[in-house]
């Protein structure tokens, strides 16, 4: 007998405790419908499953022709876990002997390779985002302009001054229209450099103000009236006026006097103070000091270390289980492939974005050491030109080796068609990726995760990812949601359809899975999207939201790699 | 700092190994970041047992004989109250002492202290908390007390039944003693108790007792000037007052001001019909109340009571509804209760 709960526990200070039932539950004596339910059939246990458990039955009798090899890009993994250590893969031609015996450049990585790793076993814990890396690349070539009128100004010692233009104009753009809307740290300095124009256009305004009223006390009226409308346009002046007019709602006054005190004259000193704290905050993420390696030269390739086991290690963990665990053992959930090889290659730590080099870099380790399937971790909105390049060739070079490519969508409610997210199938500008899948989260009822993207053409299918009972580290197990579990769903069917039939390729394994779906097609279901940019909810079909127009069958894929065996 | 941490903890109970064991033995395998020290000290902070875990290797403690009772387990930094008996314990799972709301750890042999667990009540607030009697007879020995001790409640009555549970045999472990304490300690400020009688001085500069008034309904309201809620809470009590003074009723503020000037002030400016007391001792912030928060047993201000014509407290902590602050609310809780009270007693 076997009885689980949880326990929410709050520690306050040392010595108070206090702790609090939040949930008892049986595992046990719940059925697979609602632990790993990816193995279920709709007809057999009334929920929107995979059907693994009936491709097992067709595939009774045949024999497993190859045990393939899922590399899981992204976080940590507990390799030792109970369920699950019976299908990690080891490096066959290294050992652990502090030497490369396989000369691949990596000393030690027996079960993949940590890429966020350092000397003396450290880790980054923390990433910062690609918006940040970006502005603090390009922070002193660009983040000084401001334009008024097509004019270029830089504050020189607190004084605005005309500059003349950025020499080039196309990057300076990029950071202005792409790597300021997705940095923070980028807009606090953009702040701190507003101040200074709010001080020069307030010493102006009170001039200009004294002159027209003398000897007044100015308020909101004064101030109203002053402005015009047919004066020739400056957006700075415009900005400084409309944040000095914003004051007196702000501060609930009438008098220009208090604004000037309150905000105008300490804007400069509040500005340099926020963008301070958010660099000290968000500004570092110690990769030079832990990694130590130039995250912009591609060909400064050796580093990282193997330690695997890592605080965040539970999404590894949980897709691991998904799709390796240990079938029949009454623990945990059952594999979709237990035959699986599943290597770690760790590039995402508990926050930020993973650097676009180590996961190219990764996605290279996994084609070279015998891959049939890898995920990503995520997308992002942000890949910067020269680091995309790394990104599509690394993919160019898994299609050229036939290897299936899974990359999970943002639970952002984003339509893919409006707003771009790397990595697709169209980002090099020649013929679509062959071999990538963009996949997204559905739950029990066949429904699609609530606030998942979605994309007619951009988003290929729907795999179980809500609620799933997994592996977690420790030889425990815990019930997870996240569109990384629906890509390990769709990695453990993709790698269940390679074990029988392994000269299919990752493109032909891809358009299998895309064939054989579970259709939802004419099926109307509630959905998240983004309405001038809150949060709203719409009616779709189910073809409206992804390629397929379906949620992944392994089962159906079986049968039709079979037939296109025949 | 205060450092608040969240944890799932997943207990795996019932598998109890069938080994005849004479002490408490903690054993078990853990995968860590870094190695840990596992401790189980009494609720008395003495140390019972303890060992150093490091990531992925079997461990297991010497044996110590315990009285079964509510302890303390501390894995590193984090300390959770656990129910031990003389047996063996074992753990496994995942502990990240950085980040301890990605640990999950299994136990089993902690079967009492899973079946003691089912009665502890789920409010947030260790004042509304409370334990469904039907847990009489359920439990057994020191199991009442140690749950008493874990569900850390702040109502006399509740702690009260857990503690007259606890048998004879039960008696000498460290939660009964917790336990008896707490409830002498409760039950010297629950409704129905002797209030504590204080003498303050008046802007006169008398001396006025709270037993000045038996005789009559007394509503004492301990507040200060500096406290916002407080003087907001006073200026809905006036019209309360004026709808319900008479000569059975007396309303009295004892202000808890350090400075008497502060004081001063402050009556000036609220300008209020009913007693006005000062006691100098001010108020304590934390965990050392003053005499008068001791004997009335509160931690925060504005503090309401209300007392008989006897001298006996017939309600506490009168405030507004939890969630529904602001004026209304209060006045309308302290309003309707007035009104009921004070109108029973004048009709009986």
């Amino acid at each position: 007998m076997k009885k689980y709960f949880l326990l929410l526990l709050v520690c306050i200070g040392i010595g108070k405790v206090n702790a609090q039932l939040v949930k008892q539950d049986n595992q046990a004596q719940k059925k697979q419908a609602d632990l790993d339910w990816y193995n279920c059939s709709f007809d057999k246990d009334g929920v929107y499953g995979v059907e693994v458990n009936k491709a097992y039955e067709f595939l009774k009798g045949k024999k497993i022709k190859k045990r393939p090899v899922v590399a899981l890009i992204g976080t940590g993994l507990d390799v030792e876990h109970e369920d699950i250590k019976q299908a990690i893969w080891v490096n066959p031609k290294e050992k652990a002997d502090g030497k490369d015996n396989d000369k691949n450049g990596f000393v030690d990585d027996i079960n993949g390779w940590n890429f966020l790793g350092g000397k003396n076993g450290l880790v980054m814990e923390a990433l910062m985002q690609e918006g940040d890396r970006e502005f603090l690349r390009l922070k002193d070539k660009y983040a000084d302009y401001m334009t008024s009128n097509g004019e270029f100004f830089k504050i020189v010692n607190g004084k605005r001054t005309k500059v003349a233009a950025p020499a080039d104009l196309a990057e300076y753009s990029y950071y202005k229209n792409k790597v300021m809307p997705e940095s923070q740290l980028a807009r606090t300095y953009g702040g701190w450099q507003v101040a200074y124009v709010i001080e020069e256009y307030a010493q102006k305004f009170k001039e200009e103000l004294d002159a027209k009223f003398p000897g007044k006390k100015h308020t909101l009226e004064e101030f109203q009236t002053y402005y015009d409308p047919k004066a020739p346009q400056d957006t700075l002046r415009d900005v400084a006026f409309t944040l000095i007019a914003m004051g007196f709602n702000l501060y609930k006054t009438d008098e220009l006097d208090v604004i000037y005190k309150n905000f105008v004259e300490s804007s400069v000193a509040r500005g340099k103070d926020t963008y301070e704290k958010a660099l000290q905050r968000g500004g570092n993420d110690g990769r030079k000091d832990v990694v130590g390696d130039n995250y912009l030269d591609i060909k400064d390739n050796k580093y990282g270390n193997n330690v695997l086991l890592t605080s965040e290690a539970a999404t590894g963990t949980m897709q691991a289980g998904i799709i390796g665990g240990k079938r029949g053992n009454g623990l945990g959930g059952d594999g979709i492939m237990d035959q699986a090889e599943i290597m770690c290659l760790r590039v995402s730590a508990a926050g930020g974005e993973p650097y676009l080099k180590d996961m190219a870099l990764a996605i290279r380790y996994a084609v070279d050491h015998g891959a049939d399937v890898i995920t990503l971790p995520q997308q992002n909105t942000l890949y910067p030109e020269a680091q995309k390049v790394w990104m599509t060739e690394a993919l160019r070079y898994a299609e050229s080796k036939g290897v299936l490519v899974i990359v999970p969508v943002w639970e952002l409610s984003r339509d893919l068609a409006k707003q771009v997210f790397f990595p697709h199938r169209w980002m090099d500008g020649s013929k679509e990726l062959t071999n990538l899948m963009v996949i997204a989260s559905s739950d029990k009822n066949g429904n699609p995760s609530m606030n998942s993207n979605y994309g007619a053409k951009e988003l290929d299918l729907f795999a179980p990812g809500t609620n799933i009972y997994a592996s977690y580290m420790g030889d425990t197990y815990k019930t997870g949601t996240g569109a990384g579990l629906a890509s390990a769903t769709v990695a453990g069917v993709a790698a269940l359809v390679k074990a029988y039939y392994p000269h299919l390729t990752g493109a032909q394994i891809r358009n299998i899975l895309l064939e054989s779906v579970t259709s939802r097609k004419g099926t109307e279901v509630e959905k998240g999207i983004i309405v001038d940019g809150k949060q709203a909810q719409d009616l779709f079909l189910f073809e409206d939201l992804c390629l397929s127009g379906g949620i992944l069958n392994a089962y159906q894929a079986v049968v039709t790699a079979d037939r296109f065996d025949k | 700092m205060l450092k608040i941490v969240f944890i799932f903890w997943v207990f795996l109970g019932g598998i109890t190994p069938g080994i005849a064991q004479t002490g408490l033995t903690l054993s078990g395998r853990l995968r860590l970041l870094e190695p840990v020290e596992i401790k189980v000290t009494s609720i008395e902070g003495e140390k019972i047992l303890s060992v150093l875990v490091e990531n992925g290797k079997e461990f297991r403690s010497e044996s110590v004989e315990i009285v079964p009772d509510v302890y303390i387990l501390n894995i590193g930094n984090t300390v959770q109250p656990i129910y031990l008996n003389n047996r063996e314990v074992t753990v496994k799972g995942f502990y990240d002492e950085k980040n301890p709301e990605n640990s999950s750890l299994a136990f089993s042999g902690i079967d009492e202290f899973l079946e003691l667990s089912r009665w502890l009540p789920t409010e947030k607030a260790a004042k509304n908390r409370v334990i469904n009697p039907e847990v009489k007879g359920k439990l057994s020995g020191t199991m009442y007390s140690a749950l008493a001790y874990i569900a850390d409640m702040e109502q006399y009555e509740p702690n009260k039944m857990l503690l007259d549970l606890v048998p004879k045999a039960g008696q000498n472990a460290a939660s009964f003693r917790w336990l008896a304490h707490r409830v002498d300690s409760l039950g010297r400020f629950a409704v129905g108790a002797q209030a504590h009688d204080f003498e303050y001085v008046d802007p006169n500069g008398e001396m006025v007792r709270l037993s000045d008034f038996r005789g009559k309904l007394v509503l004492v309201d301990f507040w200060a000037s500096w406290c916002g809620p407080c003087r907001h809470e006073m200026k809905s009590l006036l019209p309360i007052y004026n709808e319900l003074k008479g000569n059975d009723l007396e309303f009295i503020s004892v202000s808890l001001d350090k400075r008497e000037k502060d004081w001063k002030k402050m009556l000036a400016e609220e300008d209020l019909p009913w007693v006005m007391l000062w006691n100098q001792e001010g108020f304590t912030i934390g965990n050392e109340p003053n005499e008068i928060q001791k004997a009335y047993g509160f931690y925060g201000i504005p503090f309401i009571v209300l007392i008989d014509k006897e001298g006996r407290i017939l309600a506490r902590g009168l405030r507004g509804r939890e969630g529904e602050r602001g004026d209304i609310g209060s006045q309308r809780v302290i309003g309707d209760y007035c009104v009921y009270k004070f109108f029973r007693f004048r009709i009986v």
